[in-house]
């Protein structure tokens, strides 16, 4: 039952959410006779349907940074279907750039204002969106790319699969920092998007262009930002794991070996968090089985 | 006989002083003879009990103007302590108390209402997990007297009252673990020299 209650919200809503918002935008497409890809306004309803499912509606002015990245979620879709609607595939850089810089601000604004000074404040602000900008340059390229590799051959779907992994392993290892909630919602972006790339992939359509990354590199920035400076997600995995967004690389442009890359930091960021989580004390929530061997043991003892 | 008797009425009206109701004095609350108990239940089976170990604030008190009398109090967040340090630091993470992001825990009174010799109703605003919400809660003086290390005049207080967590924003878990949170706040101060 407890599963049910965190699956549900977590996974099944925003896939249900995603692949029906993605057909509708892809029939309100080809309907109106421009080409929308759809993939970003998809994420982001599927996103802020599984947050409200998990967290509630949240508070109007926004009192915590979750609550802030929610709206910041529907100024991303908002500006997705805009310049959907003028026709840009790319995003400008100015939109890039605001929505990054508003992100961080605003998500850490509890920071900015109760433990930083003005001087701290700007070097930790220009280091993170320097950051987070590089992990967006490397998504909107991703994802904005053809499917075909130089050999010829679709590399879309080994593409796809480490775009998943990099995702779904940043709500795994947000999930054993500290917080559920925030593994959650990122288990939420990761199921949107895995909605969006099987649709797509069974309607032979195009599920991302450029303009769409708005959205996950949005949530995306929000929840490490989160995860590192309120839910204790270490330097390094931190670091590690925004590297393996940053070398993410366009399907048609290179071999399976540099697609692959990014798996490498990754892997060495989860078995950091791995080897920490376990070496941390007896897990209270721990099944009664557990504890029964436990208990056995010391009176072995 | 002259001087005995200045000497008596001295005596008299130095009882008389003493006796008389003490006026409004403000009060250091002491966060190592103070606790901040808070108690759930776990998988509607267990109540769990848990405390705050940073407590801070001031109490001005006025034995004979109860009504003028107030209480400011701030709990620090990331001092919650279950005695396990991988559910603490759950607990103070945004699944909870977000500590981090809102570290303190703090009531403010609005005004105080005497409702027998030693009882009141205070109401004030509670601020938890970055909202605030009026709240009415029951206290008792539980007692006032010198401490008897360095005289220092002391008094305290415990009140009791129940949130709703999800009032508040912490929403998780909520059924599994109960939405209404108990917490028993026992205050010891000591009078500001």
């Amino acid at each position: 039952m407890l599963l049910q209650k965190l699956l549900i919200p977590g996974v099944l809503v925003p896939v249900a959410i995603a692949a029906m918002a993605f057909v509708v935008a892809q029939w309100a497409g080809k309907r109106a006779g421009k080409p929308v890809a759809g993939g970003g306004l998809a994420v982001a309803a599927a996103y802020l349907a599984a947050s409200v499912a998990l967290t509630g509606w949240p508070h109007w002015p926004p009192v915590a940074a979750i609550q802030r990245l929610f709206f910041l979620v529907i100024v991303a879709m908002i500006a997705v279907w805009i310049l959907g609607r003028l026709g840009r595939s790319q995003s400008p850089w100015v939109v890039r750039g605001l929505l990054s810089a508003a992100t961080l601000g605003l998500t850490l604004q509890s920071q900015i204002k109760n433990r930083w000074s003005v001087s701290e404040a700007a070097l930790w602000l220009i280091g993170l969106l320097i950051g987070a900008r590089a992990l967006g340059w490397a998504f909107e390229r991703n994802l904005a790319a053809p499917e075909t590799a130089p050999s010829g051959r679709s590399a879309g779907w080994l593409s796809a699969a480490v775009r998943l992994a990099l995702v779904g392993s940043t709500a795994l290892m947000l999930g054993l920092s500290e917080s559920a909630q925030l593994a959650q919602l990122g288990g939420a972006l990761a199921s949107g998007m895995a909605a969006v790339e099987i649709v797509a992939l069974l309607g032979r359509s195009t599920p991302w262009r450029g303009i769409d990354a708005l959205v996950p590199v949005t949530v995306l920035t929000g929840l490490l930002a989160i995860g590192y400076f309120y839910a204790g997600l270490g330097t390094w995995p931190g670091v590690l794991l925004v590297l393996s967004f940053v070398l993410l690389a366009p399907a048609n442009q290179h071999g399976t070996g540099r697609i692959l890359l990014p798996l490498v930091p990754l892997v060495i960021a989860l078995g950091l968090v791995i080897v920490t989580f376990l070496n941390q004390e007896d897990d209270p929530y721990g099944d009664y089985s557990q504890q029964e061997v436990r208990a056995s043991q010391v009176i072995l003892v | 006989m002259n001087h005995l008797m200045r000497r008596t009425c001295l005596f008299a009206a130095t009882l008389l002083l003493l006796a008389l109701p003490a006026t409004a004095a403000t009060y250091t609350i002491d966060g190592s003879h103070s606790s901040a108990v808070f108690r759930v239940k776990h998988f509607n089976v267990a109540n769990f009990y848990g405390t705050f170990n940073g407590i801070a604030g001031t109490i001005n008190y006025d034995a004979s103007k109860p009504a003028a009398s107030s209480i400011e109090v701030t709990i620090k967040a990331d001092s919650v302590d279950s005695r396990n340090d991988r559910r603490d630091g759950h607990i103070k993470s945004p699944d909870f108390l977000n500590a981090a992001e809102f570290a303190d825990i703090t009531f403010k009174s609005t005004s105080v209402k005497p409702t027998g010799d030693d009882t009141f109703e205070i109401t004030g605003k509670l601020t938890l997990h970055g909202v605030t919400k009026d709240l009415t809660i029951s206290a008792e003086k539980t007692g006032q007297g010198p401490n008897p290390r360095n005289g220092d005049e002391m008094v305290g207080f415990e009140a009791q009252f129940t949130v709703d967590r999800t009032e508040f924003g912490m929403n998780f878990m909520a059924g599994p673990l109960s939405e209404e949170v108990h917490f028993i706040l026992a205050l010891e101060a000591a009078k500001k020299k």
